[in-house]
């Protein structure tokens, strides 16, 4: 009796203090920019991926450190030749519009992308064979040839599992009225103001602890941030460096700081003179001072890169990079018959990756130091893409995240030899060993496949077809009440799982 | 009248096709593949190949144009790149806050323009008429980002009066109409002091004084209606400017306007979009100067359209 009392009082103390899970409330969000697409198999923007995983589940879902774990799928069995996923799914699940979910329901899904020209088709198309419902609960997968990565794109937000009977019902107009089985029910869109999300009280996974999530499009940053400190929103995204000492004092706030999958990097053009010769590829990563960058001019919201992939990226090796040796940078320049270093344009965007412009700065100073005179040239985003796509560039700086979380979605359209500009390999790399690596990593699986990025990521190091800069931090805000805020290094923030206290 | 109607209404026609084949043709000038944008950051070749080719950016120019025409001349604005929403369903409801942005501008600075020009008129050389003139002056040169953020971080997150900007009440409207208002009224009130001050200067207002009418007679039936007619010219200015170049205000109160659609719709060169802004911002622009015309008239009989 005694304890139960004592068990009822701590109940309620940590119900006070907001530490036990609460049922209610509608939590904002405010963001820089609208979804685009509520439709996963035809969208590529990040806020409406973000929308859709609150909407929907798909058959494997990424956890905070992008591990792959079972949802939709209760299990799976990989064939050994790497060719057959069959998996087994979760039974008595209904979406939202009463739909039954099963292997059908699958199957229609994944055909779906791959038959038609869809947006996200080619994350799929040209590995699946063929999708079939062997049973009510059981869809096996037939792949062309293995693929490492299938996981991965499993797991992307592009196989996200909508109800058969809304895509067929709103035809051309799916990406309005968004099905799933997910914790949360689509209630409305406003388009450029809001998209109101709410309960599904009848989850698989037992109700969300939250009534309803509102998302609003709130562009200039600095709005967003008056929208967090005066209570009107409860989550605040992209926030500016400048603003976070502020928000840090801010007791009813908390500021998340997250590792991305972002690789910040300055591609050069290895075709073309002075960069085709690896010594002063490697001269100018020797010559620019990472640490530096990081801590002053992305006040600490970045750490120094030493691959193409970020840390947290599927097949990550650590190859320790370039110090910064501006002494060896001259010797390698000299070496390369440049003593007096030479001329060379860098092109930058400016404000598409944080303090972008700002380090294209930093990296020509840095570069002046060695004897290399950049010339910074500021180009729109559209323009400098159509820009890249003409092989004329000398140095560009560039940022990729690959959203399947896997190496392959960064070795394969960056740097192997088959995908030059206008794809992406705007360096125009080529090494033939590379080539073979990335092509078997496709193939391998687990540990095999790890040693095979690992190799490449050694070799590419070497090789320099890019400086490598470093790995971008996402900062986000929110308010003290709400608890269990998660974030996904994809970029990607969800409070399907969150109370408020 | 009929047809000043009519003429009035052929040019609007040939103005709309000069917007529209302007449009068209400087944002494909600029460089730039819609494909590319709206094919997301890490999308596969493949993917950007098969949105030219379903966008129909992979014709000539010249088939584009006449496609988009022909579609414009059945009423069709087209869909837009990125979303794949009709045109005219993205633009209408942004037009809707748009419209409702400017007038309530407009009108704050109206009738707070006017007052302020009237009353600094009739103590021209005062010492509210120096503070007044010199507030109009910070009005004018004061960024609305800046007022507008300022406002914000006051009413909003100190005082907690009003909501930092969106849609949703009449509350919402009041700071970003003010914000926009305030730099509008400036101008208002400059222009109302000057064109009074002259008017008041004017033989009819002496005659008037001198046949014993009341002051407020003389001011508000002679003088203040024939100092009038450049007020509302720059009324009728300043209400299309706030309906196209409203963007800043758009923008730092998250306020979902045509002014917003525009920009973000050109930098992902959205081109269907962009163009279905520029007919609207035209059209409304044509339609405020008609509607100033007409207003002349009603101010100064002697002014007939004929």
């Amino acid at each position: 009796m005694r304890w139960s009392l004592l068990l009822v009082l701590a109940l309620a103390l940590a119900g006070w203090f907001g530490w036990a899970q609460q049922y209610g409330g509608a939590v904002v969000i405010a963001w820089g920019t609208d979804a685009v697409r509520l439709d996963p198999a035809d969208m590529t923007d990040n806020p409406s991926e973000t929308v859709l995983r609150h909407i929907m589940d798909g058959l494997v879902e990424f956890d905070e450190q992008l591990n792959k774990n079972p949802c939709l799928a209760k299990s799976w069995e990989i064939s050994e030749d790497g060719t057959v996923y069959t998996f087994h799914l979760q039974e008595d699940i209904k979406f939202h519009d009463g739909t039954p979910f099963n292997a059908e329901a699958v199957a229609f899904n994944f055909n779906r992308i791959i038959t038609q020209n869809l947006r996200r088709t080619a994350l799929f198309q040209p590995y699946i064979d063929s999708v079939t419902a062997v049973d009510e609960y059981t869809v096996v997968f037939k792949l062309k040839a293995p693929f490492g990565a299938f996981l991965n794109h499993l797991a992307h937000g592009a196989a996200l599992i909508q109800s058969p009977t809304a895509v067929q019902t709103w035809g051309s107009e799916t990406g309005k009225h968004p099905v799933g089985t997910g914790p949360f029910k689509f209630v409305e869109w406003v388009p450029g103001d809001h998209i109101t999300l709410e309960a599904n009280l009848d989850y698989w996974r037992g109700r969300p602890y939250l009534d309803r999530i509102v998302f609003q499009v709130v562009p200039e940053s600095s709005t967003r941030v008056f929208r967090l400190e005066s209570g009107e929103a409860h989550v605040a995204t992209r926030i500016p460096p400048t603003e976070v000492p502020r928000l840090q004092a801010n007791l009813n706030l908390e500021v998340l700081v997250r590792q991305t999958l972002r690789v910040i990097y300055i591609g050069m053009n290895n075709q073309k003179s002075p960069f085709n010769d690896v010594r002063v590829r490697q001269a100018v990563n020797y010559a620019i001072d990472k640490e530096l960058l990081c801590q002053s001019i992305l006040g600490g919201y970045a750490d120094p890169a030493d691959s193409p992939l970020a840390p947290l990226t599927w097949g990550y090796y650590s190859t320790g990079g370039y110090p910064y040796d501006p002494e060896k940078a001259k010797t390698l320049l000299a070496e390369a018959g440049y003593p007096n270093g030479f001329e060379a344009t860098l092109y930058t965007p400016k404000g598409r990756y944080l303090m972008d412009y700002e380090t294209a700065l930093a990296v020509q100073a840095m570069l002046a130091e060695v004897g290399i005179r950049a010339r910074v040239q500021v180009m729109e985003w559209a323009a400098y893409l159509s820009m890249l796509e003409r092989r004329e560039q000398e140095m560009f700086l560039l940022g990729w995240a690959p959203s399947t979380a896997d190496g392959d979605w960064v070795l394969r359209p960056l740097l192997h030899s088959a995908n030059w500009a206008p794809r992406d390999n705007n360096a125009l790399y080529a090494n033939p060993e590379v080539d073979t690596l990335i092509e078997q990593g496709m193939r391998a699986m687990g540990e095999a496949r790890y040693e095979l990025y690992k190799k490449a990521q050694e070799i590419i190091v070497r090789d320099a077809p890019w400086a490598f800069l470093y790995v971008l931090k996402d900062i986000n805000a929110y308010s003290k009440k709400l608890h269990n805020v998660q974030y996904l290094p994809i970029e990607i923030l969800l409070v399907k799982n969150a109370w408020l206290g | 009248m009929l047809s000043f109607f009519v003429r009035r209404l052929i040019m609007l026609l040939f103005t709309l096709y000069a917007v529209v084949t302007l449009a068209f043709f400087v944002m494909r000038l600029a460089p730039g593949d819609p494909a590319r944008i709206i094919a997301g950051f890490d999308a596969p070749y493949e993917t950007i190949l098969a949105l030219r080719h379903e966008l129909g950016l992979d014709r000539p120019l010249i088939v584009q144009y006449g496609r988009y025409l022909a579609a414009l001349f059945r009423g069709d604005f087209g869909r837009s790149y990125n979303t794949r929403r009709p045109v005219l369903e993205e633009l209408a409801w942004r037009y809707k806050n748009t419209i409702i942005l400017a007038l309530c501008a407009v009108s704050f600075a109206t009738i707070l323009g006017m007052t302020l020009g009237g009353l600094t008129a009739l103590r021209p050389y005062s010492v509210f008429d120096s503070f007044a003139m010199v507030l109009a002056l910070l009005g004018v040169s004061a960024p609305i980002f800046w007022l507008g953020v300022i406002f914000m971080w006051v009413f909003g997150v100190k005082l907690r009066l009003l909501p930092t900007g969106g849609t949703g009440t009449a509350r919402h409207i009041i700071l970003p109409s003010v914000t926009l208002g305030l730099a509008l009224s400036a101008v208002i009130a400059r222009m109302t002091r000057s064109c009074l001050l002259e008017c008041l200067g004017q033989d009819y207002v002496r005659t008037a004084r001198a046949m014993g009418f009341a002051e407020r007679t003389v001011i508000y039936r002679y003088a203040l209606r024939n100092a009038l007619i450049p007020v509302v010219t720059v009324v009728g200015l300043q209400l299309g400017y706030s309906l196209a170049g409203a963007v800043l205000t758009e923008t730092v109160f998250a306020w979902p306007g045509l002014g917003r659609l525009l920009v973000d719709s050109i930098f992902a060169r959205d081109y269907p979009v962009v163009q279905g802004c520029f007919i609207f911002v035209a059209f409304t622009f044509a339609l405020t100067n008609f509607l100033v015309d007409l207003l002349y008239s009603v101010l100064d009989p002697r002014i007939r359209y004929g």
